[in-house]
């Protein structure tokens, strides 16, 4: 889950935070689970518009899911 | 919680119980949040919080956790368990717990969890968690799993949400 905060502002860089997990029941071909809290940032004051989520290993397989959601503060 | 949440149903407990459980969760949404807070009404200050959902006690859940206090972190798993430790509940001081429950209604893959547990007087809990069954997820039950009660106060919510 990673989260992307005042993703339109045109005046600063972009940061992200994040959790992620995987588990295995154990480990599957001597890989272990792993959980992971991380930050970043998008060196760019340019809004965001579009977002593309890539895997270094190959295609996602068959019934992966991406959701992505908008927040908003309350008016 | 952000007016995309929408609150399916919350509990908030007048006596100490074994068990909060949200039973008839509908099939519409895309992912689900629960949100745990409070305390437990015995049992000290250590124990985790447990999940189990569609009511199955058998050994189909396991987590891989960071957990830490004020001076140390340690990793860990629990495999072929009987619950999801995947929170934090304490006697004396308040607990927070929040779940994300991914793509809960799809019947052809395992179901995930992603969860941070807190309590400032113990331990804060990083967990993935896993249920082996491709069945859609109806119900989801918290508790803790040396049998102490729930306290009163304890809240629970369970939130939809839902992509365009």
């Amino acid at each position: 889950m990673i989260d992307l905060l005042d993703y339109t502002n045109s005046n600063k860089f972009k940061t992200i935070k994040g959790i992620q997990g995987v588990d295995f029941n154990g480990s599957v071909g001597g890989y272990t689970g792993a959980v992971n809290l991380f930050s970043g940032v998008y060196k760019s004051t340019s809004t965001i518009s579009s977002i593309k989520i890539t895997s270094v290993y190959g295609n996602f397989t068959q019934y992966s899911q991406v959701a992505l959601y908008g927040l908003k503060v309350a008016s | 919680m952000p007016s995309t949440y929408t609150a399916i149903n919350t509990t908030t407990l007048t006596s100490a119980t074994a068990s909060i459980t949200f039973s008839s969760i509908p099939s519409t949404y895309t992912d689900l949040v629960l949100v745990v807070t409070g305390k437990i009404a015995s049992g000290g200050n250590n124990l985790g919080l447990d999940f189990r959902v569609n009511g199955d006690t058998g050994t189909n859940y396991s987590i891989t956790q960071l957990l830490g206090d004020s001076s140390s972190a340690i990793g860990g798993q629990e495999a072929n368990s009987s619950r999801m430790n995947l929170g934090i509940i304490t006697q004396d001081y308040e607990s927070s717990n929040i779940i994300n429950i991914m793509n809960y209604a799809n019947t052809t893959t395992y179901k995930s969890f992603l969860s941070r547990g807190n309590s400032s007087g113990s331990y804060v809990r990083l967990a993935a968690g896993s249920w082996r069954s491709t069945a859609a997820i109806n119900s989801v039950t918290v508790l803790q799993i040396t049998g102490v009660n729930l306290a009163i106060g304890t809240t629970a919510t369970l939130y939809g949400i839902k992509a365009a």
